[in-house]
Protein backbone atom coordinates (compact mmCIF):
# COMPACT_ATOMS: atom_id res chain seq x y z
CA UNK A 1 0.00 0.00 0.00
CA UNK A 2 2.77 2.47 0.91
CA UNK A 3 4.42 1.88 -2.49
CA UNK A 4 1.13 2.77 -4.19
CA UNK A 5 1.01 6.07 -2.29
CA UNK A 6 4.72 6.67 -3.00
CA UNK A 7 4.25 6.30 -6.76
CA UNK A 8 0.76 7.82 -6.93
CA UNK A 9 1.72 11.24 -5.60
CA UNK A 10 4.32 12.09 -8.28
CA UNK A 11 2.05 10.51 -10.89
CA UNK A 12 -0.77 12.89 -9.99
CA UNK A 13 1.80 15.70 -9.94
CA UNK A 14 2.94 14.84 -13.48
CA UNK A 15 -0.66 14.59 -14.69
CA UNK A 16 -1.46 17.99 -13.12
CA UNK A 17 1.63 19.44 -14.84
CA UNK A 18 0.52 17.96 -18.18
CA UNK A 19 -2.97 19.42 -17.70
CA UNK A 20 -1.36 22.85 -17.16
CA UNK A 21 0.77 22.35 -20.29
CA UNK A 22 -2.44 21.51 -22.15
CA UNK A 23 -4.02 24.77 -20.96
CA UNK A 24 -0.85 26.66 -21.98
CA UNK A 25 -1.05 25.32 -25.54
CA UNK A 26 -4.81 25.99 -25.72
CA UNK A 27 -4.16 29.55 -24.53
CA UNK A 28 -1.53 30.06 -27.23
CA UNK A 29 -4.18 29.11 -29.79
CA UNK A 30 -7.23 30.52 -27.99
CA UNK A 31 -10.42 30.51 -30.05
CA UNK A 32 -14.12 30.28 -29.31
CA UNK A 33 -13.88 26.60 -30.23
CA UNK A 34 -11.41 25.55 -27.53
CA UNK A 35 -12.82 27.67 -24.70
CA UNK A 36 -14.66 24.84 -22.94
CA UNK A 37 -11.83 22.35 -23.51
CA UNK A 38 -9.31 24.72 -21.89
CA UNK A 39 -11.58 25.17 -18.90
CA UNK A 40 -12.06 21.41 -18.50
CA UNK A 41 -8.27 20.88 -18.64
CA UNK A 42 -7.74 23.58 -15.99
CA UNK A 43 -10.35 22.03 -13.70
CA UNK A 44 -8.81 18.58 -14.18
CA UNK A 45 -5.40 20.04 -13.34
CA UNK A 46 -6.73 21.53 -10.09
CA UNK A 47 -8.23 18.20 -9.00
CA UNK A 48 -5.07 16.29 -9.94
CA UNK A 49 -2.89 18.77 -8.02
CA UNK A 50 -5.05 18.38 -4.90
CA UNK A 51 -4.67 14.58 -5.17
CA UNK A 52 -0.88 15.05 -5.45
CA UNK A 53 -0.97 17.27 -2.34
CA UNK A 54 -3.04 14.86 -0.23
CA UNK A 55 -1.14 11.73 -1.26
CA UNK A 56 2.26 13.44 -1.05
CA UNK A 57 1.31 14.81 2.36
CA UNK A 58 0.29 11.37 3.58
CA UNK A 59 3.61 9.93 2.42
CA UNK A 60 5.57 12.83 3.90
CA UNK A 61 3.94 12.57 7.33
CA UNK A 62 3.65 8.79 7.56
CA UNK A 63 6.79 7.41 5.89
CA UNK A 64 9.27 10.19 5.17
CA UNK A 65 10.75 10.58 8.70
CA UNK A 66 12.44 7.15 8.38
CA UNK A 67 13.59 7.98 4.84
CA UNK A 68 14.94 11.34 6.03
CA UNK A 69 17.04 9.63 8.73
CA UNK A 70 18.40 7.28 6.07
CA UNK A 71 19.25 10.12 3.67
CA UNK A 72 20.99 12.11 6.42
CA UNK A 73 23.25 9.13 7.19
CA UNK A 74 24.07 8.62 3.50
CA UNK A 75 26.47 10.37 1.11
CA UNK A 76 23.83 12.83 -0.17
CA UNK A 77 22.40 14.63 2.93
CA UNK A 78 21.73 17.65 0.70
CA UNK A 79 19.02 15.55 -0.97
CA UNK A 80 17.02 16.33 2.16
CA UNK A 81 18.57 19.58 3.40
CA UNK A 82 18.17 21.43 0.14
CA UNK A 83 16.00 19.49 -2.30
CA UNK A 84 13.34 18.10 0.05
CA UNK A 85 13.12 21.27 2.14
CA UNK A 86 12.71 23.42 -0.97
CA UNK A 87 10.33 20.97 -2.66
CA UNK A 88 7.96 20.61 0.28
CA UNK A 89 7.44 24.37 0.49
CA UNK A 90 7.74 25.24 -3.21
CA UNK A 91 4.90 22.80 -3.90
CA UNK A 92 2.39 25.27 -2.46
CA UNK A 93 3.09 27.69 -5.34
CA UNK A 94 1.84 25.35 -8.12
CA UNK A 95 -0.95 24.19 -5.79
CA UNK A 96 -2.31 27.75 -5.42
CA UNK A 97 -1.78 28.45 -9.13
CA UNK A 98 -3.60 25.22 -10.07
CA UNK A 99 -6.55 26.25 -7.88
CA UNK A 100 -6.53 29.68 -9.55
CA UNK A 101 -6.24 28.52 -13.19
CA UNK A 102 -9.90 27.37 -13.62
CA UNK A 103 -11.04 30.81 -12.37
CA UNK A 104 -8.95 32.39 -15.15
CA UNK A 105 -10.07 29.99 -17.90
CA UNK A 106 -13.72 30.63 -17.01
CA UNK A 107 -13.09 33.92 -18.83
CA UNK A 108 -12.90 34.45 -22.59
CA UNK A 109 -9.26 33.96 -23.63
CA UNK A 110 -9.91 34.54 -27.35
CA UNK A 111 -11.55 37.93 -26.79
CA UNK A 112 -9.70 39.20 -23.74
CA UNK A 113 -5.94 39.49 -24.00
CA UNK A 114 -5.61 40.04 -20.25
CA UNK A 115 -7.34 36.74 -19.54
CA UNK A 116 -5.18 35.01 -22.12
CA UNK A 117 -1.94 36.49 -20.76
CA UNK A 118 -2.92 35.45 -17.23
CA UNK A 119 -3.75 31.90 -18.38
CA UNK A 120 -0.34 31.67 -20.09
CA UNK A 121 1.52 32.94 -17.02
CA UNK A 122 -0.36 30.77 -14.51
CA UNK A 123 -0.17 27.56 -16.57
CA UNK A 124 3.46 28.28 -17.49
CA UNK A 125 4.47 28.65 -13.85
CA UNK A 126 2.60 25.49 -12.90
CA UNK A 127 4.62 23.61 -15.54
CA UNK A 128 7.97 25.11 -14.45
CA UNK A 129 7.31 24.57 -10.74
CA UNK A 130 5.84 21.12 -11.37
CA UNK A 131 8.97 20.04 -13.23
CA UNK A 132 11.19 21.49 -10.49
CA UNK A 133 9.28 19.64 -7.77
CA UNK A 134 9.33 16.37 -9.75
CA UNK A 135 13.08 16.73 -10.34
CA UNK A 136 13.70 17.44 -6.66
CA UNK A 137 11.67 14.33 -5.80
CA UNK A 138 13.93 12.23 -8.02
CA UNK A 139 17.00 13.58 -6.21
CA UNK A 140 15.45 12.86 -2.79
CA UNK A 141 14.74 9.32 -3.98
CA UNK A 142 18.33 8.93 -5.20
CA UNK A 143 19.63 10.22 -1.86
CA UNK A 144 17.79 7.37 -0.11
CA UNK A 145 18.95 4.86 -2.72
CA UNK A 146 22.60 5.87 -2.31
CA UNK A 147 22.29 5.54 1.46
CA UNK A 148 21.26 1.92 0.96
CA UNK A 149 24.07 1.16 -1.49
CA UNK A 150 27.14 -0.24 0.37
CA UNK A 151 29.66 0.91 -2.26
CA UNK A 152 28.42 4.51 -2.00
CA UNK A 153 29.87 4.87 1.48
CA UNK A 154 26.42 5.33 3.03
CA UNK B 1 1.58 31.54 -31.66
CA UNK B 2 -1.44 33.68 -32.45
CA UNK B 3 -0.56 37.23 -31.38
CA UNK B 4 -2.52 38.68 -28.50
CA UNK B 5 -5.34 40.78 -29.93
CA UNK B 6 -4.03 44.36 -29.60
CA UNK B 7 -7.48 45.90 -29.37
CA UNK B 8 -9.10 43.27 -27.18
CA UNK B 9 -10.22 44.01 -23.68
CA UNK B 10 -7.60 43.32 -21.04
CA UNK B 11 -9.62 43.75 -17.84
CA UNK B 12 -9.96 40.48 -15.97
CA UNK B 13 -13.33 39.35 -14.67
CA UNK B 14 -14.04 40.33 -11.05
CA UNK B 15 -13.39 36.72 -9.94
CA UNK B 16 -10.12 36.39 -11.86
CA UNK B 17 -8.99 39.82 -10.57
CA UNK B 18 -9.86 39.06 -6.95
CA UNK B 19 -8.36 35.57 -6.87
CA UNK B 20 -5.35 36.75 -8.90
CA UNK B 21 -4.51 39.31 -6.22
CA UNK B 22 -5.20 36.64 -3.61
CA UNK B 23 -2.84 34.20 -5.36
CA UNK B 24 -0.05 36.82 -5.32
CA UNK B 25 -0.58 37.54 -1.61
CA UNK B 26 -0.80 33.81 -0.79
CA UNK B 27 2.42 32.94 -2.64
CA UNK B 28 4.31 35.68 -0.81
CA UNK B 29 2.71 34.70 2.52
CA UNK B 30 3.61 31.03 1.93
CA UNK B 31 7.24 31.92 1.21
CA UNK B 32 7.53 34.10 4.31
CA UNK B 33 5.84 31.45 6.47
CA UNK B 34 8.26 28.76 5.24
CA UNK B 35 11.21 30.94 6.25
CA UNK B 36 9.58 32.16 9.48
CA UNK B 37 8.95 28.63 10.76
CA UNK B 38 12.63 27.84 10.17
CA UNK B 39 13.79 30.96 12.01
CA UNK B 40 11.29 30.96 14.85
CA UNK B 41 10.58 27.90 17.04
CA UNK B 42 7.44 29.74 18.22
CA UNK B 43 5.99 29.89 14.69
CA UNK B 44 6.93 26.22 14.20
CA UNK B 45 5.15 25.26 17.43
CA UNK B 46 2.06 27.29 16.57
CA UNK B 47 1.80 25.56 13.18
CA UNK B 48 2.22 22.15 14.81
CA UNK B 49 -0.46 23.05 17.33
CA UNK B 50 -2.87 24.11 14.58
CA UNK B 51 -2.85 20.88 12.56
CA UNK B 52 -0.54 18.36 14.21
CA UNK B 53 2.32 19.03 11.77
CA UNK B 54 3.85 22.28 10.53
CA UNK B 55 3.60 21.26 6.86
CA UNK B 56 -0.08 20.36 7.12
CA UNK B 57 -0.89 23.67 8.82
CA UNK B 58 1.20 25.57 6.26
CA UNK B 59 -0.70 24.09 3.31
CA UNK B 60 -4.11 24.53 4.91
CA UNK B 61 -3.36 28.15 5.85
CA UNK B 62 -2.29 28.85 2.24
CA UNK B 63 -5.48 27.37 0.77
CA UNK B 64 -7.75 29.06 3.34
CA UNK B 65 -6.04 32.43 2.79
CA UNK B 66 -6.31 32.06 -1.00
CA UNK B 67 -10.04 31.36 -0.95
CA UNK B 68 -10.91 33.71 1.93
CA UNK B 69 -9.05 36.74 0.58
CA UNK B 70 -10.28 35.96 -2.94
CA UNK B 71 -13.91 35.87 -1.75
CA UNK B 72 -13.53 39.14 0.17
CA UNK B 73 -11.98 40.92 -2.83
CA UNK B 74 -14.55 39.39 -5.18
CA UNK B 75 -17.41 40.68 -3.02
CA UNK B 76 -15.69 44.06 -3.06
CA UNK B 77 -15.98 44.05 -6.87
CA UNK B 78 -12.26 44.63 -7.51
CA UNK B 79 -11.17 44.55 -11.18
CA UNK B 80 -7.63 44.67 -12.52
CA UNK B 81 -5.90 44.75 -15.88
CA UNK B 82 -4.93 41.19 -16.80
CA UNK B 83 -1.59 42.11 -18.35
CA UNK B 84 -0.47 44.02 -15.26
CA UNK B 85 -1.70 41.37 -12.85
CA UNK B 86 0.02 38.66 -14.93
CA UNK B 87 3.33 40.54 -14.59
CA UNK B 88 2.78 40.93 -10.84
CA UNK B 89 1.97 37.23 -10.47
CA UNK B 90 5.10 36.30 -12.47
CA UNK B 91 7.22 38.44 -10.17
CA UNK B 92 5.62 36.94 -7.04
CA UNK B 93 6.06 33.34 -8.25
CA UNK B 94 9.68 34.00 -9.28
CA UNK B 95 10.48 35.81 -6.03
CA UNK B 96 8.78 33.09 -3.96
CA UNK B 97 10.57 30.19 -5.63
CA UNK B 98 13.88 32.03 -5.71
CA UNK B 99 13.68 33.04 -2.06
CA UNK B 100 12.90 29.48 -0.96
CA UNK B 101 15.78 28.05 -2.99
CA UNK B 102 18.24 30.66 -1.69
CA UNK B 103 17.04 30.22 1.89
CA UNK B 104 17.48 26.45 1.95
CA UNK B 105 20.75 26.72 0.03
CA UNK B 106 22.08 28.99 2.79
CA UNK B 107 20.95 26.69 5.61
Amino acid sequence: MNEIVLFAHPTFGVLATLAALWVFVEALNATDGNRRRSHHAARAGAVLMVFAWVLGGYWYLRWFPAEKALIMRGPWPFAHDFFMETKEHLFFVPLILALYLPIVTAGHMAANRGTRAMALVVSGFIVLNGLAVEGAGAIVNHGAKLALTPSSGG
Amino acid sequence: MTPLAPTGESQLSPAASAFGISAIVTILFSTLLAIAQDISPVVHKVLEHLAGHHWTAHGLLDVVLFYLLGMVLWRGGVRRDGMQLAVALSLAATAGGGALALWFLSM
